[in-house]
């Protein structure tokens, strides 16, 4: 019982992080209707600017999570810029597309820029397990990322409820032209998502690097959990992200315990891809997106 | 004003106005082709061969892709997937149950294009992104099936070997045999795929892919033909997966990456997804260029000494990831678009239309 009380623990401030991901995706799909296939080479990114400002640069921490948020918002800035903005009124498809080339042009430019190795990240937290009632202990990293995925989610509630931009980014997801005819900036707000999601995706990476202590290319394949996770949730909600990563990171470690080792191992890393298509054949919107009603 | 056809040409019947091969120039380029495609082998050297045969691999995966998002519209991150599982049915069935491989090739299609109905059917009530990530999906479960199917069949981490293609007495193993075999395939996959864009499933594909909800209001069943999209789709990539086992004889689980299935998607986009001269061409673009990285590899190694091995794979990604950006700004259609334009200037050539 304690151990699958532990597990559950472990899983949901795992899932925390992988909501967190999934956030960046709900960011841009909500403000600019596009899915965005290159959220996983975000977190990579965003990752390799924190080890390099870490141990490269040599900055303190705080310093260091401070430049390479900057860093990755100036990468999410020439992304839109160059990559999204040209095809503004395209196809999803087309945006999809291309969402997909930026992330080989980031995954092929980071193995160049730094080499493919794996990198070793000296950790910035503390590293005594956290411990619960109980005998339920929790890597502190995992805590982490559990606070600042429920402060994320709050500050985001605030954004769209109550700021201007945030509104306005709501209005062009509903409808673009809608929101243009009315005197909004499409490219503003696009401007916004992107550089939010970038950041989301670099405080994400910046948690879970310094957790598991290296980093390297394959990061990036976590934003195949965080599609499933936003897929799951539906993409329009973010609280739906965060709970739609809980299920997910439960499904996960628990999957990885118990079932592992009937079948030999491999099942952790399916059990996401397994839960997000049953959940997509039944209900094709997902957890907590909108059903669309079309009519011709 | 359909451009395709010189002035001064009049048809009097359907028939003639719907033939794929229309003037006797066109008859007398189409057999030449065929000739220069039969003595290519003497024209060039071994390596560029291997070159011709990867890219008429490629272009039969590629062609079923075509049919699924070119004409159906449905995206597919899956395709690798489906070659990789139409390979290891290749060698089990060739090297266990020893099969001649003019029988494998076929029912390894058969096999994936069944395999592929099983990811075609979630498609029948999701679209778009949703669609992009279930398909990708494939990829996942295939890497973990050939992990724990029994290691006699698949070989697990070690892979497993596929035995030489023989017709009579003559074995299929080197280059220029299998180019042989890889190009009959290959007429026989583009023979097919450009008489279906012209049948009734053809055109119910696009009305598909151009509205679905007006299509089903039409008559035409969704369910089916999305389904069936999705068979010949896979049943394109499991042909393809076949010959590689047949050419490569040595089938293994890196050779089937998702990002392969992403390379695919691009070769179709860059080439122009809504014809077949597109498929060709953008195949035929990318895997030159690939071929150009590979044999450019050692000489940015030599720049970019601390990356190693994976400079190449890395380049390809830049290589493909820029071109894949550059065609969807400058030119959306593809390829094959500029490619009409040109006929078009030639024929009018010295006036502007």
């Amino acid at each position: 019982m304690i151990t699958f009380l532990s597990l559950a623990v472990n899983g949901i401030m795992l899932g925390c992080l992988y909501g967190m991901i999934a956030m960046g995706l709900v960011l841009i799909f909500k403000a600019t209707g596009a899915f965005n296939m290159a959220q996983g080479e975000l977190v990579m990114v965003g990752g390799l600017f924190f080890w390099w400002s870490l141990v490269q640069v040599g900055l303190t921490p705080i310093l260091a999570i401070i430049l390479a948020l900057v860093l990755s918002a100036v990468l999410a800035l020439c992304i839109e810029r160059l990559a999204i903005r040209p095809l503004i009124g395209e196809s999803p498809f087309t945006v999809i597309m291309m969402t997909i080339a930026v992330a080989m042009i980031l995954r092929g430019g980071s193995m160049i820029v730094w080499d493919p190795k794996v990198k070793f990240v000296p950790s910035i937290f503390p590293e005594e397990y956290i411990h619960f009632i109980g005998d339920i202990s929790v890597a502190p990293y995992l805590f982490i990322g559990f606070l600042s995925s429920i402060f994320m989610l709050f500050i985001f509630w605030l954004f769209f409820s109550y700021t201007k931009i945030g509104l306005k980014m709501r209005c062009v997801s509903d409808n673009q032209v809608g929101a243009q005819s009315v005197g909004i900036a499409i490219s503003r707000t696009m401007i916004a998502a992107w550089i939010l999601s970038s950041l989301v995706a670099t405080l994400g990476a910046v948690i879970l690097v310094s957790g598991m202590g290296t980093i390297s290319v394959d990061l990036s394949e976590i934003g195949m959990f965080g599609f499933a996770v936003a897929l799951l949730a539906g993409l329009e909600s973010l609280p739906g992200a965060l709970i739609a990563g809980l299920i997910i990171g439960v499904g996960e470690i628990l999957a990885k315990f118990y079932v592992d080792p009937l079948v030999d191992g491999g099942m952790g890393e399916l059990f996401p891809y397994l839960i997000m298509i049953i959940i997509l054949v039944v209900r094709p919107y997902g957890l907590f997106g909108l059903k669309k009603i079309e009519r011709v | 004003m359909d451009l395709s056809v010189p002035c001064g040409r009049f048809y009097i019947n359907y028939r003639q106005d719907k033939a794929i091969i229309r003037s006797k120039v066109q008859w007398l380029l189409f057999i030449a082709f065929i000739i220069l495609m039969i003595f290519l082998p003497a024209l060039l050297s071994g390596s560029w061969i291997g070159l011709v045969n990867r890219m008429g691999i490629s272009i039969i995966a590629v062609l079923g892709l075509a049919v699924l998002t070119g004409y159906t519209g449905q995206i597919s991150l899956g395709q690798s997937a489906f070659m990789g599982i139409g390979a290891y049915a290749c060698a089990v069935m060739a090297g266990k149950i020893g099969l001649p491989f003019w029988l494998v090739i076929p029912s390894a299609g058969l096999v994936t294009g069944l395999i592929g109905i099983g990811f075609g059917l979630p498609a029948v009530r999701i679209k778009g992104f949703y669609l992009v990530i279930a398909t990708m999906a494939a990829h996942y479960i295939f890497n973990f099936a050939i992990l724990h199917l029994p290691s006699a069949w698949t070989g697990r981490e070690q892979g497993i070997l596929v035995p030489v293609a023989t017709l009579g007495g003559m074995t299929l193993n080197t280059e220029v045999k299998i180019y042989y075999l890889i190009m009959f395939c290959l007429a026989l996959s583009l023979f097919f795929v450009k008489n279906l864009s012209r049948t009734r499933v053809g055109r119910a594909f696009v009305a598909i892919r151009d509205n679905d909800l007006a299509a089903q209001a039409i008559g035409v069943n969704l369910t089916g033909y999305k389904v069936m999209s999705f068979f010949i789709c896979s049943f394109y990539a499991g042909v393809a997966g076949a010959l590689w086992g047949y050419y490569v004889r040595l089938v293994g689980l890196e050779q089937f990456q998702v990002w392969f299935s992403v390379w695919f998607l691009g070769m179709l986009i860059i080439g122009g997804m809504h014809s077949i001269m597109g498929v060709i061409f953008g195949v035929v673009f990318l895997k030159f260029l690939e071929e150009m990285a590979i044999i450019g590899g050692p000489f940015l190694n030599h720049i970019f000494p601390e990356i190693g091995a994976g400079i190449v794979f890395s380049s390809v990604n830049i290589i493909y990831g820029l071109s894949i950006a550059l065609f969807l700004i400058f030119e959306p259609k593809g390829i094959a678009h500029r490619w009409e334009l040109f006929k078009a200037y030639y024929r009018l050539f010295p006036y502007r239309y």
